[in-house]
């Protein structure tokens, strides 16, 4: 009973949260436009107006902020639940797409699609997914190779990943011209976000969110062990293999907005999970909600900390997640060991 | 009741087991007995369709009454054609270890239901009262909001139990179930068996505990390096010393005296 009082509270805060994030970065930008201009500009829906004054509202509302904000979102929450997926799927909460290569394929592919096809945004999305399938087909079958063990996944994940960043690094080198924000890629970050790759990339959401939606009633049984799963009626690899192709739609793309924004994709998870136990279920939910809260606090300070110049949003998260991060860990660990 | 037809199963192109012919009566308790790595928990997993096998494992299906199956044969359902959910209504197993993950008893148990539930995975009042039961059978209600790395070794294990119980299977395949445990809760899983039994389901058991074995078991199956060697009742069974001593290395033998335990002794000087 008291569990779930706590839970509820959880949402509550979570939901809040999200609201307060969503409205603070729709109002705060570089240009100073009156929130009351805002408010009408949203009110008109995207329709451009024109007089000028509300015209510029309407413009910086509609195709500045409102594109960076959903895709802060869906980022968000795509990284968010992929890490979970990975993690629950394969049991074993080190996993993140950032961690085991699927960012940085998604990433190594999306600049190549820079080079070959520049502009169009959907070859981008597309390209985006192929990559994280790629790289984490690639990752699986060299574990399952060398026996499914949580040190060889990492292991198998890290080398896949350094190979990609590698391959990425060679592209930004020899190709400048191939991402429009070379840091604001690689260490992740939203300056770069057009309506056009939020379009195309929401197909890939939708069917990722669909699939988790789906498999989510067995994915607890992955941590009763492969032959209780079994044995309880769940056709235990093909889920897993559903889980990892869910991940890489979410996290595919992830990278085609937002670049390599790696470690939401391993804490957010991690805290949902301290904070909820392991139910599925409920840590989707906290996941849509705390994931993209945090990527915009994270957004939010990326582009107020120096104003007017921009930080990657991807910096911030480090500095400020590893040692919040750290702290749960440790607090856990005490909590433990009494 | 379970058929075994030519059945060879193994890990990976290592073959374990080769069984020609095996069956399981229904509403008994059977219990496969040899060494370690005999191969008695391979050939029970492949009965319980998670491990992939060569040959027929058949179920007979009295009331024949799922006609959406794919089987060839109305009586008959082979466990490897059967459905994953189907088959986890017909067979629960329950592995020899489980790992430990941090979720409360409850929750464990109600996995059990998983076959049963339609998506979204909610569960119905039906499914409460199964996990209720399957508590109250084991007698670990309070246990009900622990978390699992909390309890005993033992505990634990009632617990994996009562959630192949919620699964309400017809047959129950349980690997060493009592391995590992003190004598107050290996008797207290033996009572949970002959209640099921009195319930009407069928189970079967891999072990190596011969005394014990002998005393629960209606039909005991000897088996010896993936073969099977002998199948009887314990008193034939204990009627042929030197067959059960050349599988496990001491014999059995009818104890004298009344209020044993387990009236079965080992006995080596055959």
């Amino acid at each position: 009973m008291q569990d779930r009082k706590r839970l509820r509270t959880i949402y509550i805060i979570g939901i809040l949260l999200l609201i307060v994030m969503f409205a603070l970065s729709i109002l705060t930008g570089n240009r100073d436009v009156s929130s009351s201009d805002l408010f009408r500009a949203l009110l008109r829906g995207s329709v451009i107006p024109e007089e000028k004054e509300a015209r510029l509202a309407s413009v910086i509302l509609w195709q500045v902020r409102m594109p960076r904000a959903a895709a802060c979102l869906l980022s968000g929450l795509g990284l968010s639940i992929s890490g979970l997926l990975l993690q629950v799927s394969l049991n074993n909460s080190l996993l993140a797409p950032g961690i085991i290569g699927i960012n940085s394929g998604a990433g190594f592919f999306v600049l190549i699609a820079g080079i070959l096809f520049p502009g169009a945004a959907y070859i981008r999305s597309a390209f985006s997914f192929f990559g994280a399938f790629l790289a984490a087909m690639i990752v699986v079958f060299l574990a399952s190779k060398a026996g499914l063990s949580k040190t060889t996944l990492i292991l198998a994940g890290v080398a896949v990943s350094y190979l990609f960043t590698a391959g990425s690094d060679a592209i930004i080198t020899f190709r400048p011209d191939s991402v429009a924000d070379k840091v604001g890629f690689s260490l992740g970050g939203f300056s770069s976000v057009s309506s056009a790759s939020l379009r195309f990339s929401l197909p890939l959401f939708a069917a990722g969110l669909i699939l988790t939606a789906v498999l989510a009633p067995g994915v607890d049984l992955f941590l009763l062990g492969d032959e209780s799963a079994e044995g309880l009626g769940l056709p235990v690899r093909m889920w897993r293999f559903l889980c990892i192709l869910s991940a890489t739609l979410l996290a595919g793309a992830s990278v085609s907005l937002c670049g390599l924004l790696g470690f939401v994709g391993l804490i957010i998870p991690n805290l949902v999970r301290l904070a909820s136990g392991n139910h599925f279920r409920t840590n989707i939910v906290l996941c849509l909600l705390y994931g993209p809260a945090f990527l915009m606090l994270c957004d939010l300070i990326a582009r107020q900390m120096f104003y007017p110049y921009e930080l990657p949003a991807g910096l911030i998260l480090s500095v400020i997640g590893v040692p919040f991060f750290l702290s749960v860990l440790l607090r856990r660990k005490k909590k433990l060991s009494l | 009741m379970l058929i075994l037809q030519q059945v060879k199963t193994g890990y990976g192109k290592k073959q374990v087991v080769e069984v020609d012919e095996l069956s399981f009566a229904d509403r008994k308790i059977s219990i496969l007995i040899g060494c370690n790595g005999s191969g008695k928990s391979t050939l029970l997993k492949a009965m319980a369709g998670i491990l992939p096998y060569k040959g027929e494992i058949l179920l007979t299906d009295p009331a024949s009454d799922h006609p959406g199956a794919n089987v060839k044969c109305r009586d008959f359902l082979s466990v490897r054609e059967l459905p994953h959910r189907l088959r986890a209504r017909k067979i629960g197993i329950l592995p020899q270890s489980q790992p430990v993950p941090d979720m409360d008893a409850f929750t464990l148990v109600m996995h059990g239901r998983f076959s049963r539930l339609a998506w979204p995975g909610r569960p119905g009042k039906r499914d409460i009262e199964a996990v209720e039961r399957a508590f109250q059978i084991c007698g670990i209600e309070k246990f009900c909001d622990r978390n699992l790395p909390q309890l005993s070794g033992g505990e634990r294990q009632l617990c994996y139990l009562a959630m192949v119980i919620a699964q309400d299977p017809e047959i129950f395949l349980l690997d060493e179930p009592m391995s590992a445990m003190d004598i107050s809760h290996q008797m207290r899983i033996m009572e949970i068996l002959r209640r099921l039994k009195e319930e009407g389901k069928t189970i079967i058991m891999t072990s190596h505990d011969l005394p014990q074995s002998f005393t629960l078991a209606d039909q005991i199956a000897l088996i010896r390096q993936g073969k099977l060697l002998c199948k009887g009742s314990p008193e034939e069974l204990s009627g042929k010393p030197d067959l059960v001593k050349e599988v496990m290395g001491a014999a059995v033998r009818k104890a004298a005296g009344e209020g044993l335990l387990y009236p079965y002794v080992l006995a080596s000087d055959i």
